[in-house]
């Protein structure tokens, strides 16, 4: 073989080093520093109320001053209200149905609760996220929050319930309207985080934390526990007839 | 010749397949973008700054200023009638600069919807404040949940905690509400509520316990701040304290009693347990202590150390000195701050809070450490020799020399950082369209001369069939 062969082959196998080189020297696999379960989760239905909808608002989309209209509902008897002027609730409604803003925490008032007459809870509302219904049916599609009457009896008795609501993924959701009646709660461990589970199932929306917490006494005291008095649209229903049949 | 050709085209194939350099199949991006109007991106792209959000203090300041009826009508929306229907879904930000306040209309139609808001002090009140919605820049909600004040020169209002006061019943609680071992708050009665600043350290007086008359005891409570773990929680509900018979005998026996009320993390959580737990120094193995087992199994709460001291013997100097005010009328008044960790949320007069100013690290430099570069390792040259040396001589060291022999590779900054973004596998669209050829063939070329039949109109049929 001859001396400028000899060269050229030394040459075209430097290259295959190097480019062997090349390919080997890949950088770590970010898999390499994940958790277990394969993500770092920012967020959890820990946290203090305000938090994940205000990291929310931050984020992409038109979810700044957007009203979300949400639908409350309970066991036969419950009246949501909303806190009005001068501190107070207004008057209860079974079906109470509301524009709230996503970020605030809006604190509501519980009466008439079955099996504790007298009693009331202030649970708190946080909208994390909004829905896109059709234009001009927001009223017609709002956010489903249907207590039942485990969560107000576990409150009565001294414990926490923190509810996540979520919209369901449209691939794996059952083609079955969603009422109050249908509605089915997921009861997760102690241990679990709410927020984690409604993220595998869907696309959280917004997390009710249900205490026995009281209103305080201290007038002062009041801002804080309403959480700066966020603003919200009432939405009034339609007057039924009195012919109309209650389904 | 035809070999070395050979061997370097195998070569030139191998070092292809080797680098990669084979021809990637792209995919295309979601049909979403492809709608969109830019080049596969909906929406502004990183780096591009959104619409100007509201000024936090705009929302609760402009009601105050412009009265109930001085509405900027920015948003189209009367104060006292109906917003449109749909509105609801298309409320932008003029509709919350326009907010209205204190307005409820009686029922109305489907559709109706007005805002509503708040308390009589929103508009008028520090602390009130409507909702931030400037993003993440502004949050009215601090870490131990309630508000934070927006105005810096309004008094402010600390975050409380509630206590239920829960066993034994009829037990009578005081607490001080105007001076040091006072007392002098209006009897609670348990089972009973009350709420008390975070962060503080209370004295309580029991009296009038059940089956031990004549017995009274002074216990305190010291209620830590609210963390980010704790704060749902006390945002909703009430830290449960109760004395139990077991502890009236344990420190009617000369022992203390030191109770730990926390919230178990979720590791200390099993599933039939819910809420917080409590822990009692007597019911412990001796040696543990309750303070740091809680602390190791979730966020404390609050402390609880009960004793048989008579706070209010004459002489017994507790009664002056580290008292600090109540914060606001009504509240307990704490005697010290609680030594738990954080600031949490609370007021800005220093009760309670660290030294550390609120949204800085621990440890600064020149504040609560050394200052950067200055070095707390001297030499001994100058100084106050050790005693063994006699008295009366001059320094005798000349030299000190200190040789650090660590190995060390501290790198320089660098000046610029070059990134390479490769995303696999990348975009590759459809080439754009630079020539159609359009064909155009007519199977029925229609009636000659005139229009098609079936562009005529409808016509009145002849009833004799003559035409």
């Amino acid at each position: 073989m001859t001396p400028p062969q000899t060269s050229l082959l030394r040459i075209a196998a430097s290259i295959i080093m190097i480019a062997v080189s090349g390919s080997l020297s890949e950088a770590a696999d970010p898999s390499l520093y994940l958790s277990n379960t394969g993500q770092h989760r920012l967020h959890s239905s820990d946290m203090p109320p305000g938090q994940i909808g205000q990291a929310r608002l931050t984020g992409r989309g038109p979810v700044q001053s957007y009203f979300q209209p949400v639908a409350f509902s309970g066991p036969k008897g419950v009246g949501f209200s909303m806190p009005e002027s001068g501190n107070f609730f207004g008057k209860p409604d079974s079906s109470l149905q509301v524009g709230l803003m996503i970020g605030g925490v809006y604190r509501f008032c519980i009466t008439g609760i079955p099996g504790a007459e007298g009693a009331e809870l202030y649970p708190t509302i946080e909208l994390i996220d909004r829905i896109y219904p059709p234009p001009g049916l927001a009223t017609s599609f709002p956010i489903m929050i249907n207590l039942d009457k485990e969560d107000l009896a576990a409150a009565l008795d001294g414990r926490m319930v923190t509810r996540v609501i979520y919209l369901e993924d449209p691939q794996t959701a059952f083609a079955l309207p969603e009422t109050p009646k249908t509605s089915r709660a997921i009861d997760i461990a102690e241990y679990q985080d709410a927020l984690e589970v409604a993220d595998r199932f869907g696309r959280p929306v917004a997390i009710v934390r249900i205490g026995s917490v009281s209103p305080p006494s201290a007038e002062a005291l009041m801002p804080q526990f309403f959480f700066g008095y966020p603003l919200w649209a009432p939405i009034y229903q339609p007057e039924q007839p009195e012919y109309a049949v209650q389904p | 010749m035809k070999r070395i050709v050979t061997h370097l085209s195998l070569l030139a194939a191998t070092a292809v397949i080797a680098t990669g350099c084979v021809p990637v199949r792209h995919n295309l991006p979601p049909e979403q973008r492809l709608l969109e109007p830019g080049p596969g991106v909906g929406g502004p792209g990183p780096g591009v700054l959104g619409p100007p959000s509201v000024q936090p203090g705009m929302g609760g300041a402009m009601p105050m200023m412009m009265g109930a009826g001085g509405m900027m009508g920015a948003g189209g929306f009367g104060m006292n009638g109906p917003m449109p229907e749909g509105a609801i879904g298309a409320a932008g930000p003029d509709v919350m600069r326009s907010a209205p306040l204190m307005q409820m209309a009686s029922n109305g139609s489907n559709g109706d919807i007005q805002l509503a808001s708040c308390g009589p002090e929103c508009g008028s009140c520090g602390d009130g404040g409507l909702l931030g919605i400037g993003g993440g820049a502004y949050s009215n909600i601090p870490a131990g949940g309630g508000v934070t004040s927006g105005m810096s020169m309004m008094p402010s209002v600390p975050a409380t905690v509630q206590v239920t006061l829960g066993q034994p019943e009829g037990m009578q609680v005081r607490y001080d509400a105007t001076g040091a071992g006072m007392f002098d708050s209006e009897p609670l009665v348990v089972p009973a509520r009350q709420n008390f600043p975070q962060g503080g350290l209370y004295r309580l007086k029991l009296t009038n316990i059940p089956s031990r008359e004549g017995v009274e005891l002074y216990p305190t409570v010291e209620l830590a701040h609210a963390n980010p773990r704790t704060g749902a929680y006390l945002a909703h509900n009430s830290v449960p304290i109760q004395f139990t018979p077991e502890d009236f005998d344990q420190v009617l026996t000369g022992n203390f009693v030191t109770k730990v009320i926390y919230l178990p993390d979720p590791d200390f959580q099993g599933p039939a347990l819910a809420g917080i737990d409590t822990l009692v120094s007597t019911r412990l193995d001796p040696g543990i202590d309750p303070i740091v087992e809680a602390d190791r199994r979730g966020s404390i709460l609050a402390i609880i150390r009960l004793g048989d001291k008579d706070i209010e013997m004459a002489g017994t100097g507790q009664v002056s000195g580290g008292m600090m005010g109540a914060p606001i009328a009504g509240l307990p008044a704490p005697f010290a701050a609680a030594m738990t960790e954080g600031c949490g949320s609370c007021a800005g007069d220093g009760s309670g809070c660290s030294s550390t100013p609120m949204g800085l690290p621990g440890m600064i430099a020149g504040v609560n450490a050394p200052q950067y570069g200055m070095p707390i390792t001297g030499t001994p040259i100058g100084l106050a020799g050790p005693p063994h040396i006699p008295l009366g001589h001059p320094a005798g060291l000349k030299k000190h020399v200190i040789k650090n022999h660590t190995p060390m590779h501290i790198p320089r900054p660098v000046d610029k950082v070059k990134m390479s973004v490769r995303m696999q596998p990348g975009y590759s669209y459809p080439n754009p369209v630079s020539r159609v050829r359009i064909t155009e063939q007519n199977i029925h070329p229609g009636v000659p001369n005139q229009r098609g039949l079936y562009q005529h109109a409808s016509q009145q049929v002849d009833p004799d069939c003559r035409q």
